[in-house]
């Protein structure tokens, strides 16, 4: 008996196994197949082109079959940025909040409305935020704009806020709501990770609440939210629809966020896919290679820096 | 496939009786089907399925056809999916769909395509008929018109406000605003927006140098997604402008402006001065092939000059594994007939009679 049951367990063992290693296998397999299938329809388009690729900021692969990649990854790199400056934030907050401050009957429904945040599909958050919040941000815009116009950042003509156009900021608005309850939640869990011990000892030795924080709770964490952050990044780089609903678009590059203009990888391929030619589907493909290679490279920054970051504490601790 | 036996017999049966009842009205003279395989009706319904995919602006034609050709031919099925005339015709170079529907002719490398597909020449057969719609947002002015140079200038860039020289000088007598011009495009690729181009560059060349395509791109204005984009987003602006098919400015409140043709008429956009438009378009496609050379400079005083034809795109001879033929070519021929009588309630414009028949003669010789 005990025999067979061992030979039993030890043949599940070996089918686990192999399927373990077989989903780490097709998980590579399909980055590989996404990677090939990008390159090999992406080479036409370069060819094609009548404007350089990667310094044209047009857009007009079927008309002049002028375009480039300029203007759509300035726009997605802008306004992924400016979501994340305003979400980390107030993601970080709510979840030291949530594991620190707040009372255990806050806590926990605090907790469920952030993941139900995270789980709203974007069409909605781009509806909700075309139809609406685009009209209310006007007042907020103006706000910035007198207050901070003198940065060029912020500049923008009066004629600007005579209608709610969508420009970049209520567009990056949307895209930090939507990647907010991402980060919130896996930085929460990694808070929750962090020894009590180290936390009693900081409180023990005299630290105030927020010198405990500093302290014992954000440096063993410090992995742990970049790779949060990394991952509403990539929400961020990739969201389509809400772009191309809130955006008023155009190829340009825009560092004014507070008005209309520029466009992203992502919705550009969204919108134009439908009506794309001969010319129009290698060039979307293009740069939807260029957007495959922009997400892993901040990938791999983030990687370094955690990376580095690590050694330096690991050498102060030695 | 989905229908099931006794259904086809039961279609079969309907059919027969209908084509007697029901479509025999519409039969004025083009020959009956010839590659009748099927023992069903000879007529006016075909049997089986029928899938087309394409353009989205003749969508709301497509889908009134479908219901309206079901009805008289039950126990068949056709199916239009809006998919944007760019994908629908790489659908049917693919062989994926029976036919495309299209707002602009293929390029020659999606022809070549198309016609290896079918084994035979792919052919555009118009099918519907619109006109592109300027609808502006300035509360106030109730009536506005406009020729070509001054609708270049806008969206070129050139003319900035609304009580401009050139806007003025089209509406004499009109106390305009001083409100800024915003304009605004559409930010995916439209044949709306090859349509608007191409009349800018035929009514106006010296002022529009911007070309004329699906994406062309303007110097100035925001893009934002489809029909409904643009015209909820002139909606939400004074002093907004944009071009759109004059069901979405009716739909949203918006008023269009009257737009001046060749012959020096300021023209509104209805139904009728579409029609009167396209008359003056001529074919330039060899028949059975359609494809339409628009005029976008007509003279005649009630002839709208931003209109144009919506085609499909079909197989002049079918594969002999395509089982469809004779659905295909009742469900077209009820389009081209039957399925005009409701064009002008959904903005549309019903094609002009000699077209119309042309099509009628070009569906009968499929085969």
């Amino acid at each position: 008996m005990s025999v067979q049951r061992r030979r039993s367990t030890r043949r599940i063992d070996a089918v686990f196994a192999i399927s373990a290693r077989a989903a780490g296998i097709a998980l590579l397999g399909i980055l590989a197949a996404i990677a090939i299938f990008l390159i090999w329809h992406a080479i036409p388009a370069f060819g094609k082109d009548q404007a350089n690729f990667w310094t044209s900021k047009e857009w007009s692969p079927d008309g002049t079959h002028r375009y480039g990649i300029v203007a759509i990854a300035a726009g997605t790199l802008i306004s992924s940025a400016v979501a994340l400056v305003i979400a980390v934030p107030i993601a970080l907050g709510v979840a030291l909040f949530i594991t620190e401050y707040a009372p255990k009957r806050i806590a926990r429904p605090l907790s469920y409305v952030s993941d139900m945040l995270a789980g709203i599909p974007s069409v909605v958050f781009g509806l909700w935020g075309a139809l609406v919040l685009v009209k209310h941000l006007v007042g907020v815009e103006k706000f910035l704009n007198t207050a901070f116009g003198w940065i060029p950042l912020f500049s923008a003509p009066k004629s600007n806020f005579e209608a709610p156009i969508g420009s970049l900021f209520a567009t990056s608005v949307v895209l930090a709501i939507m990647i907010l309850p991402i980060i919130a939640a896996i930085s929460r869990e990694v808070f929750r990770q962090v020894d009590p011990a180290n936390k009693e000892a900081a409180l023990a030795l005299g630290a105030t609440k927020f010198e405990m924080v500093r302290t014992a709770v954000l440096p063993p964490s410090r992995s742990g939210i970049v790779a949060a952050i990394m991952l509403g990044l990539g929400r961020a780089l990739g969201e389509t629809i809400a772009v191309a609903l809130v955006l008023g678009t155009s190829f340009i590059v825009q560092p004014h966020i507070l008005q209309p203009g520029g466009t992203t990888i992502a919705a550009n391929i969204a919108l134009s896919f439908g009506e794309a030619g001969s010319f129009g589907l290698p060039a979307l493909i293009a740069s939807g290679l260029v957007l495959f290679a922009i997400t892993l490279v901040v990938n791999l920054i983030a990687r370094t820096v955690i990376y580095r970051a690590g050694k330096v504490e690991r050498a102060a601790v030695a | 496939m989905k229908y099931t036996r006794t259904g086809m017999i039961i279609g079969a049966g309907l059919a027969a009786a209908l084509a007697v009842a029901g479509c025999g009205t519409n039969s004025n003279g083009s020959t009956p089907s010839s590659g009748g395989s099927s023992s069903s009706g000879a007529g006016a319904c075909g049997t089986g399925s029928l899938k087309g995919a394409g353009s989205t602006f003749q969508d709301p034609m497509e889908q009134n056809w479908i219901s309206g050709y079901a009805s008289q031919c039950s126990g068949t099925q056709v199916s239009y999916n809006a998919v944007g005339s760019g994908t629908g015709i790489q659908n049917f170079g693919a062989n994926q769909v029976d036919f495309a529907g299209s707002d602009v002719t293929m390029k020659p490398d999606e022809q070549t395509k198309a016609n290896s597909r079918c084994g035979s020449t792919a052919l555009h057969i118009p099918v519907t008929a619109g006109g592109v719609g300027v609808t502006y947002n300035l509360p106030g002015v109730s009536s506005l018109q406009l020729s070509a140079p001054t609708l270049a200038g806008i969206f070129d860039g050139k003319v900035k406000t609304w009580d401009a020289q050139e806007v003025k000088s089209d509406n004499p007598g009109v106390s305009l605003p001083s409100t800024s011009i915003k304009v605004f495009t559409r930010s995916d690729p439209s044949g709306t927006t090859a349509v608007f181009t191409s009349f800018l560059g035929a009514a106006a060349p010296s002022d529009w140098t911007l070309g004329s395509a699906k994406d062309t791109q303007f110097p100035v204005g925001t893009g934002k997604p489809k029909s409904n984009g643009v015209a909820t987003a002139v909606k939400g602006a004074t002093g907004g402008i944009t071009y759109v098919e004059e069901a979405y400015a009716t739909q949203n409140n918006l008023k269009l402006a009257k737009v001046k043709n060749k012959g020096g008429a300021y023209v509104e956009l209805t139904p009728t001065n579409v029609s009167k438009a396209l008359e003056s378009a001529t074919t330039s496609g060899t028949a059975p092939d359609l494809t339409q050379k628009i005029n976008y400079t007509p003279t005649d005083p009630s002839a709208y000059p931003i209109s144009t034809v919506s085609y499909v795109i079909v197989c002049n001879k079918y594969p002999s594994s395509f089982s469809g033929t004779n659905l295909l070519k009742t469900y077209l021929k009820y389009a081209v007939t039957t399925g005009q009588g409701p064009a002008v309630s959904l903005g549309f414009a019903p094609l002009p009679t000699t077209l119309a028949q042309s099509a009628q003669t070009s569906i009968a010789g499929i085969s």
